[in-house]
């Protein structure tokens, strides 16, 4: 494996390299790779850059195959993937949005400031940690009546809330308005219900967290204003995607993409990139259900929501309403939607797949809800738990150059495995608390997995996406306490 | 084909993956390959020495090919994992090739692989297990069941 060295990459400028259609026999686009001297060694280190070219082989592409700098090998797109396809002669690649359909990120801010926090964060954390069920195989707190996972997956967050776990005003405060349209139960297999059902409201494990932090740096005060956020000013982010029923949906879909594509012989250099027309049966039915899941998504953070803001209040013995706790916004990072985008400097209709990457509307975008078009939509980038997370806004730079999409986290840098090796848990856990960060949830083995060291430095990656013109800084949070899945 | 008790010819590896694992599996025949990547997976969640092998489970698949026949296995046993709790001890797996001989009831159809399994193992109790690592899903990226240097080789990816 490996021998990514002499990939063929053309630097185009400080932050952009290209990789050319002639590098491969049926790449039907250019690959552009947003990056600096320094992460691109990174990103040669391992196969990324063999999908950013195997994802430009696919029917219908449009543009270019994109890659964030928080790019990583993933399987059939990288980690990090952004491309556009055509309504009528693209294809849909369940592969290109990832098992966790609408993995996401979202933000609340407390009317609360660190040293109001720091005397009870200790008990926040093991309240939280008891609230909220992490890990592997966790179940949820809720149970579901006959015919609700069914209004879970056509209403999403608007489900959530009428059901009592949120605010009316969190659901202008979601992408999508935390409900995709077009979600059809009857497309979401019983296995994925089975897997689905009694996982609601719950964390998950691997890289999903909920993390207290705190507003350290703002960059950007009018926009963090509109936002809801100021310095000083205590944050919780929430990770979490669509648990075991979205794993199914896409599995199942996979599946079906695979059989579809050889019937019609799409070559295709890697079996993950298994597609369907989108206008196939195939096709249509995956968009169904990757809709119903990502609604199973965003009503499974609404409900964490609901239980973080309830743990806050009993914590500080107020109501949650009395700690604000306001929703800033909710996005996901591993999702196919349609969208107006510009290709070639004109605007057209597209479906665009990201996986690992975010979606950044900038101010007066037409597709957003009239509370952010003035400034454009909050995106949210995690790093690791040991440094900062940071919230940015797009640009127009970025609607015309990377279908409105910049990066989603810091990226991986070392292997599980790998981590594991270097990084012994116990030592990570006592460094986090002597720099003031409690820790909860996670062994000591999953801890290691998830260190600091085993990511890319978030802030190299926002300075990328910065320099390169596709989004700004808008504020830096940095975290006090987490909750690993 | 059905798969022997292991020896130096059958085993199986943790491959390297920046975000995610890889494992490379084999054996003298496609069943003992497949067999080996059943453990293999088992053991990344909780290790079979640490189970009980208190119950049975049976798996039958078919697939048009190889690959997608180890593919098929997999997510057949993660999807047991998930919805019943099950951990494995260990697993036997007989597999048949296009035209071989046809099985008594489920008997592959025409150009079709086909393996059987049976799991024995228990089901999950989190006072005594802790498992290691969840895994989301099987993928197809660089999914390979194929004969190698004489001998039968499984690569798969698996989402974390």
């Amino acid at each position: 494996m490996g021998g990514t060295r002499q990939f063929p990459l053309e630097r185009v400028d400080g932050f952009r390299w290209r990789i050319p259609r002639e590098s491969r026999p049926g790449m039907r686009v250019d690959g552009l790779v947003y990056a600096d001297d320094l992460l691109i060694r990174d990103i040669q280190a391992d196969q990324a850059l063999e999908q950013v070219a195997n994802v430009a082989h696919l029917p219908g592409i449009l543009g270019l195959s994109l890659a964030m700098p928080d790019i990583h090998w993933g399987y059939g797109f990288p980690v990090g993937g952004v491309a556009a396809v055509d309504p009528d002669e693209g294809v849909i690649s369940p592969g290109g949005i990832g098992f966790d359909c609408n993995c996401g990120v979202r933000v609340i801010a407390a009317d609360l400031s660190e040293e109001e926090l720091r005397p009870r964060l200790d008990r926040l954390m093991d309240a939280l940690a008891r609230a909220v069920p992490t890990g592997v195989g966790s179940h949820g707190r809720l149970r579901l009546g006959p015919g609700d996972l069914e209004r879970v997956l056509t209403g999403g967050m608007r489900w959530a809330v009428e059901a009592g776990y949120g605010r009316p005003e969190d659901l202008e405060r979601a992408e999508e308005g935390g409900c995709m349209a077009g979600a059809d139960p009857a497309c979401v297999s019983q296995r994925a219900r089975e897997r689905g059902r009694d996982q609601l409201g719950t964390l998950g494990s691997g890289n999903h967290f909920i993390e207290v932090g705190v507003v350290r740096r703002v960059y950007d005060p009018e926009l963090a204003g509109a936002f809801g956020l100021r310095e000083g000013q205590v944050t919780v982010m929430i990770h979490s995607g669509s648990r075991g029923l979205g794993h199914q949906v896409a599995t199942d879909y996979v599946r079906l993409a695979d059989a579809e594509a050889r019937r019609l012989g799409i070559d295709l250099p890697d079996r993950q990139l298994a597609c369907a027309p989108v206008r196939s049966r195939v096709g249509q039915d995956y968009l169904a259900a990757l809709a119903a899941a990502s609604n199973f998504a965003w009503a499974n953070r609404q409900c964490m929501t609901h239980w973080v803001r309830e743990t806050f209040a009993r914590v500080f013995g107020v109501s949650d309403r009395d700690l604000g706790l306001d929703l800033v916004y909710d996005h996901a990072h591993n999702i196919a939607k349609w969208e107006h985008v510009y290709v070639g400097g004109r605007q057209r209709r597209a479906l665009v797949h990201r996986k690992g990457a975010c979606r950044a509307f900038p101010a007066g975008h037409q597709q957003l809800p009239p509370r952010f078009r003035p400034y454009g939509q909050p995106v949210f980038v995690p790093g690791d738990m040991g440094r900062a997370s940071y919230v940015m806004v797009g640009t127009q730079r970025a609607l015309e150059e990377t279908f409105g999409s910049i990066c989603h986290g810091a990226g991986r840098r070392l292997s599980r495995s790998a981590a594991k090796r270097q990084i012994r848990g116990a030592d990570l856990r006592r460094s986090l608390a002597q720099r003031g960060i409690a820790v909860r949830g996670a062994g000591d083995a999953a801890l290691a997995e998830e260190a600091p060291d085993a990511y890319k430095d978030v802030t190299q990656v926002v300075d990328v996406v910065e320099r390169a013109g596709l989004a700004r800084r808008v504020a830096r949070l940095e975290p006090l306490g987490v909750l690993k899945g | 084909m059905t798969a022997g008790a292991p020896d130096r010819d059958a085993g199986y590896e943790i491959l390297e993956h920046t975000a995610d694992v890889g494992l490379e599996a084999y054996g003298p025949t496609p069943a003992e390959a497949l067999r080996q990547a059943a453990l293999g997976m088992a053991a990344l969640v909780v290790p079979p020495d640490q189970v009980r092998p208190a119950r049975r489970w049976q798996v039958h698949v078919s697939a048009p090919d190889p690959d997608l026949l180890l593919f098929n296995l997999l997510d057949e046993l993660l999807y047991l994992h998930h919805v019943e709790g099950m951990l494995v001890h260990d697993v036997t797996v007989e597999a048949e090739a296009p035209g071989g001989p046809g099985g008594s009831g489920g008997a592959p159809g025409p150009g079709r692989w086909s393996a059987r399994a049976v799991a024995r193992g228990e089901t999950l109790d989190p006072r005594r297990h802790r498992p290691g690592t969840e895994i989301k899903a099987v993928t197809l990226h660089g999914i390979a069941l194929r004969p190698e240097g004489g001998r039968w080789v499984g690569r798969v990816v698996f989402d974390l």
